[in-house]
């Protein structure tokens, strides 16, 4: 008896199982060959592929950044306790009166009406009610203080430029603002932000903006020159930041 | 008799209004009404007027009293005093030298004004050409103010 349709059937059965397995061994490389084949052809054009691919390694660099600025603030805090380091403390700010100017013109001081019984100390910051470092305490009596502007031209102040540059804030006889001492080649330009941070409490207090910036041949440091945020002796309050 | 004593009364009105008015001035310099826009200095101006037109010795211990009364209100303590007794030295000086003339009282306040500029500037080891000129010019202008109603107030009223 010849059975030639039952031989067939097996044979055939016996490739649908082979191409089965090979199917199940090959699933994940068929499956991203799918899925990148869709990719390119349907989902996205060629042009968001680099893109994505950028934010993609972008994500994992900020991921990886975040994962090492916690385990440094960890740490930082690790030594501020082995160190014994104060916390930050809070914001205290003293209202104080403007009552009166040194009589001579050739310097820009203040009378102001608190002094020893607030718990004014020399050096202490000086604020307009916007924030914005109008000078500093220059000396301190019982009851009233000198408050030295930022333009008096005995002045002088450790000041920041944008994120890393230092430079001495000085007053002239002029009423100009300048810093001195910034070398030639540091990256100084028009419109960045000078600011002081406060000893205690690490608040960034702005002074003023770059406003003028010049190079001169036989001179090693930057010629610069401040714009003032505040506008000084225009008010007669003040704030005094306190901090001990 | 009579008109001698009236003389010495209207001397001594005139020593008191000068007094008085030179502690406004320096009330003017304390408070700033102007701020530092207005550069000049009120009691410097009236020692100048003070000394060109009282006798030596009550402008010198006018300028040393008022000099102290600046001290009170400044870091550097014997500085004033002896600015303006020094100015008031310098234009009684200018008085025996400069020759009579019409001129002479604003010539005079031009030099002692030049003389103060440059102490202070001296002093503060710092130089600034454009503050100077302002300083030398706002106080000139405001010298001639201050000399003009000054003198129709204080001696016309006194009959000098």
């Amino acid at each position: 008896m010849y059975l030639p349709s039952k031989k067939i059937s097996l044979y055939k059965i016996g490739i649908f199982v082979s191409i089965v397995l090979l199917i199940l061994h090959l699933r994940g490389t068929l499956q991203s060959i799918f899925l990148v084949s869709l990719e390119n052809t349907i989902l996205v054009g060629r042009e968001y592929r680099s893109e994505i691919n950028r934010l993609r390694r972008e994500k994992l660099n900020l991921y990886l950044q975040v994962r090492r600025l916690k385990s440094l603030k960890e740490e930082n805090e690790r030594l501020k306790r082995a160190f014994h380091f104060k916390k930050d403390k809070d914001i205290d700010l003293i209202l104080g009166f403007v009552v009166g100017f040194e009589p001579s013109n050739w310097r820009r001081i203040a009378f102001v009406n608190i002094g020893k019984r607030e718990k004014i100390k020399e050096g202490m910051y000086v604020v307009d009610e916007n924030g914005y470092v109008v000078g500093k305490v220059y000396s301190v009596g019982e009851h009233f203080s000198q408050v030295e502007f930022l333009n008096d031209p005995d002045f002088s102040l450790y000041v920041f430029i944008g994120s890393n540059n230092r430079g001495l804030l000085e007053g002239t006889l002029g009423g100009k603002i300048k810093v001195m001492y910034m070398e030639k080649y540091k990256k100084v330009s028009v419109g960045d932000k000078v600011w002081v941070e406060s000893i205690v409490s690490h608040l960034p207090l702005e002074i003023g903006k770059v406003c003028k910036v010049s190079k001169e041949d036989n001179s090693l440091f930057l010629d610069i020159e401040v714009q003032p945020s505040s506008k000084l002796f225009s008010s007669q309050m003040i704030f005094i930041l306190r901090e001990e | 008799m009579r008109e001698s004593l009236a003389i010495k009364v209207g001397k001594f009105q005139n020593n008191y209004k000068l007094i008085f008015i030179l502690l406004i001035f320096f009330l003017l310099d304390v408070i700033k009404p102007l701020g530092f826009s207005l550069n000049t200095e009120f009691v410097m101006l009236g020692i100048i007027f003070l000394s060109i037109n009282f006798s030596f010795p009550f402008s010198l211990f006018t300028s040393f009293a008022f000099g102290i009364l600046r001290d009170i209100f400044s870091p550097l303590f014997p500085n004033f005093s002896l600015q303006l007794v020094l100015l008031s030295l310098f234009i009684k000086y200018l008085d025996r030298h400069l020759p009579p003339h019409p001129l002479s009282d604003i010539s005079k306040a031009g030099f002692a004004i030049l003389g103060y500029v440059a102490i202070n500037s001296l002093l503060r080891q710092k130089l600034s050409l454009i503050f100077s000129i302002s300083f030398f010019l706002h106080s000139f202008v405001c010298f001639f103010l201050i000399k003009y109603f000054l003198e129709r107030w204080m001696f016309n009223l006194s009959g000098r």
